[in-house]
């Protein structure tokens, strides 16, 4: 168990306790959803835990690195910024997947740009945003995420 | 408006099933066709599973009390248009 997870732990811990002194039922009530959330996000966990252990045991570092490390150039880089756009993944599962490819020898921008499109923008999401928000809306944030991922992750790749 | 929202939740959700069931496939598949890979596969997802596994609950902890004590008003408040930047 690393320190973050010991610290978010005993932070959640603490409030709980402070939540239960105030008032049972609503502590009660919080602990049901936190339930029913943990289900629900639990099937994309399962997946991106093989999709890791699949990439990983079977990819050797070579060619990850050949990919999106340091010579692949523009190619690598705009195709992780696809596939981050693509894919549809909580960002507190794209953590450990993207720290798996840095470990791999994947360059900082790459896995920077991965990231931020992958949080920013969704394109399976597309049309529901487009339903609930407006085309002009749901299009202009998207397209502008995209530039603002790219820029980050080339700031991101010069300063690291 | 809001049935139509739920109508849609259920339909993802119902999606990220059908997709867990493909990578399970998948994942069967490949540790049967490669038997001398499989430790190496198994031991990284059970590394990833352990360390998501320690935040997660806590986490969804988090939102359920954000949920329930922070009432829309406070949200609005704050993060509405009149908040200010």
């Amino acid at each position: 168990m690393n320190s973050t997870a010991i610290f978010i732990n005993f932070f959640v811990i603490f409030f709980m306790i402070v939540s239960l002194l105030k008032d049972k039922d609503k502590t009660k009530k919080a602990i049901i959803i936190a339930g029913k959330l943990l289900l629900k996000i639990l099937p994309s966990v399962l997946m991106i835990i093989m999709f890791i252990g699949l990439l990983l045991g079977l990819l050797p570092q070579a060619k990850i690195s050949e990919f999106i490390g340091e010579q692949s150039g523009w190619e690598g880089f705009l195709l992780i910024a696809f596939l981050g756009a693509i894919m549809h993944i909580p960002s507190l599962l794209s953590f450990p997947l993207a720290a798996s490819l840095l470990d791999k020898g994947a360059q900082v921008a790459s896995v920077a740009v991965f990231i931020t499109t992958l949080t920013m923008i969704g394109i399976v999401t597309l049309p529901l945003e487009i339903k609930i928000m407006g085309k002009k809306f749901a299009l202009l944030r998207n397209g502008i995420s995209f530039i603002m991922a790219i820029l980050i992750a080339l700031v991101m790749g010069a300063v690291i | 408006m809001k049935k139509e929202l739920i109508n849609k939740q259920n339909k993802t959700g119902k999606k990220n099933l059908i997709g867990l069931a493909l990578v399970t496939l998948v994942f069967l598949i490949v540790l049967k066709v490669f038997p001398y890979k499989s430790s190496a596969v198994l031991s990284t997802s059970l590394s990833y599973f352990k360390e998501i596994m320690v935040i997660l609950p806590a986490v969804m902890i988090l939102m359920g009390l954000f949920m329930v004590w922070v009432s829309k008003d406070v949200v609005l408040k704050y993060m509405g248009k009149t908040s200010g930047l």
